[in-house]
């Protein structure tokens, strides 16, 4: 409180990032893109289901970021939750909009290879995740978007609560809910689940 | 084991994973808790891989041209492109041939040589010598001089006088310094909060104020009937510790020290100020026998047209409030000094101890108040409000002036059926006092 944290330090090159991007500098805006590309992306799907909604929504959100960064402050809330409040009025306003519902989409090349090649533990563990997704999407909405934020797009508890315009120990209390929940909807199909619920 | 103590080994062992170890090394960190970690984390990795998709690259690939496009980038090249070297070399050679045509002309245009100086000097001397003298007008400059001479010693005469009176006034009273102080300790809080750092002498030096002054107010009988100053200064107080117990530093320990010998003092002042006889507080002048009966049913109901007095420093008055009906419950108005809010009259302030002058005060700066399976927790100093809901704490504010209020979806989220209650008691918060100031 009587000193400024050194925690500082460690944001300045993402700061120092930001503020050439507002300043005109195209590297610097590209590399936002880079940086945050897979979280808008990943939260999009997660939330719409289908991945020609998520990049038209994606690519909408980036826009979006454009217009918005000569008015976004550091100091106000952190970048990626910045970003991702955006993407979050974007993906409910298309969903309005569209009026869409999601799809099954197919998991990511990396996720159904790693290190496993045997195919009938490989069709097991692709068949667990596409369920775990299908439960993803049963949990209440409060509950769902904090999952999304926190293991879809990768964000802090810290950030997802700037995100949403939530408390951070409410973040975790929803967290929590919504993995309770989780085990409960995987527990039929998945029953070594319930043996080891808490 | 707390969820929270569970969440936050959940955290380190995804940052642990995020930083390349596997989960079995992220795992064996805790040992003893594994059992319970175990599912969550797995659960846990398992979203992450089920949400691992990524983004086509001709899709990123095209995203980003357009995000570049958008913000100008062509544009930028279309105006950036270089000019002709031969139209460059031209353009120069040019210019350097105008600039020394240019240098020509500047010289041509040298003024003729000046006169020597001697030769107008001696013109200006003879041309003087020959203008008639101007009469002295000697008597009226003297008698000029003489009053303004006069008038600087007595503007002297009056400023050592009022310097003089000065330094002989009377110490200041303890209610101005508890107003200077009040200043004082206000611009430090600006500071803080502007995010600026605070030197530790100021800090230290405000807060031996603020005791030397509880030792004054408490030692002079004719300030301690000043209740609004002993109000003030405690607040004061307040504020300060607040500060000092957040702050690492070591020279605050003995700061730390002071602040609590001083709360006590204003204190005890206050309850003499507050004492039965002279002015009846509600709380006191409906409880015949205090001690024989649990602080929240101790405390007084006036009628609905009763004024209430102000609640000093860590007091608590409670009052039915009958035209209340809202959501078809009964509420009681629970009030301190630095705010008031309704609680369904069948909870109650479990921490309200009555003290011997009859008076309801608090052991600590927290309310608690428990029913219906809720408990809330209410800082008297800074605003902030938590609950415990079926074992999980939910903030409802967060501290200060402006705290932030928990909205009404995710409270309906979080908290279930006591939603409605706690959204009646948020509603009905005002703070007062040093808080709504």
């Amino acid at each position: 409180m009587f000193s400024p944290g050194d925690g500082d330090s460690e944001w300045e090159p993402q700061r120092k990032l930001i503020e050439d991007a507002q300043a005109g500098d195209l590297d610097a805006l590209g590399s936002l893109y880079d940086n945050h590309i897979n979280q808008v992306y990943r939260y999009a799907l997660a939330r719409l289901g289908n991945v020609h909604d998520a990049e038209d929504v994606a690519e909408e959100i980036f826009l979006k970021m454009l217009a918005g960064l000569p008015n976004y402050q550091w100091r106000k809330v952190p970048f990626a939750a910045w970003l991702m409040r955006i993407a979050r009025n974007e993906v409910v306003s298309f969903a309005r909009r569209n009026g869409r519902r999601s799809q099954d989409t197919e998991l990511p090349e990396e996720v159904v290879d790693r290190g496993n090649n045997d195919p009938a533990e490989t069709t097991e563990r692709i068949m667990a995740l596409e369920d775990l997704r299908k439960a993803v999407a049963l949990l209440p909405e409060a509950q769902r978007e904090v999952i999304i934020l926190r293991f879809a797009s990768g964000l802090s508890v810290a950030d997802t609560a700037k995100a949403l315009g939530k408390q951070e120990n409410n973040v975790k209390v929803l967290q929590h809910k919504g993995m309770q929940r989780l085990q409960v909807l995987m527990t039929p199909k998945y029953p070594e689940l319930a043996k080891n619920r808490s | 084991m707390s969820r929270e103590r569970i969440d936050e080994m959940l955290q380190e062992c995804l940052a642990a994973y995020e930083h390349g170890l596997t989960p079995e090394e992220c795992l064996s960190a805790f040992p003893e808790q594994r059992a319970v970690l175990e599912p969550l984390f797995r659960q846990a990795l398992s979203l992450r891989f089920a949400f691992a998709n990524s983004p086509r690259q001709e899709y990123r690939q095209r995203t980003r041209e357009r995000l570049l496009f958008a913000a100008g980038r062509d544009v930028s090249h279309a105006y950036s492109s270089q000019p002709d070297e031969l139209f460059v070399e031209r353009a120069r050679r040019r210019l350097v041939a105008n600039a020394g045509a240019g240098a020509q002309e500047a010289l041509r245009n040298v003024p003729p040589p000046r006169l020597p100086f001697w030769v107008n000097a001696r013109r200006r001397l003879l041309e003087a010598a020959a203008m008639p003298r101007p009469r002295a007008a000697f008597p009226m400059a003297l008698a000029l001089r003489g009053s303004l001479s006069a008038a600087v010693v007595v503007l002297a005469i009056a400023v050592a006088g009022l310097a003089y009176l000065t330094s002989q006034t009377r110490p200041q009273g303890v209610s101005a310094e508890v107003a200077q102080l009040e200043v004082q300790w206000q611009e430090v809080q600006d500071q803080l909060a502007s995010g600026r750092p605070v030197q530790t002498d100021v800090i230290v030096e405000l807060t031996t104020k603020a005791s030397t002054l509880a030792t004054r107010l408490s030692a002079e009988p004719a300030q301690a009937a000043q209740a609004p100053v002993a109000e003030k200064l405690s607040a004061i107080i307040d504020s300060q510790q607040d500060v000092v117990n957040e702050s690492p530093a070591p020279e605050l320990v003995q700061a730390q020290q002071q602040l609590n010998q001083a709360e006590e003092k204003v204190r005890i002042l206050a309850s003499r100020v507050e004492s039965p006889t002279s002015q009846p507080s509600a709380a006191a002048s409906t409880t015949p026998e205090p001690t024989n009966t649990p602080a929240a049913t101790a405390t007084a109901r006036p009628g609905p047209t009763a004024t209430p007095a102000p609640v000093l420093t860590g007091q608590v008055r409670m009052r039915l409030l009958p035209g209340d009906t809202t959501y078809g419950l009964s509420w009681t108005e629970v009030r301190t000094s630095n705010m008031s809010f309704v609680i369904p009259a069948t909870w109650e302030v479990t921490n309200v101890v009555v003290n011997s002058s009859g008076i309801a005060t608090l052991d600590s700066s927290w309310l608690s108040i428990e029913g219906d399976g809720v408990a809330v927790l209410a800082n008297t100093r800074n605003g902030e409000i938590q609950s415990l809901i079926e074992g999980e704490r939910i903030e409802l504010r967060t501290e200060g002036k402006n705290g932030e209020v928990i909205d009404l979806e995710e409270l309906v989220q979080v908290a279930d059926e006591a939603a409605l209650p706690l959204r009646h008691m948020l509603a009905s918060l005002e703070l007062t006092g040093t808080l709504g100031n």
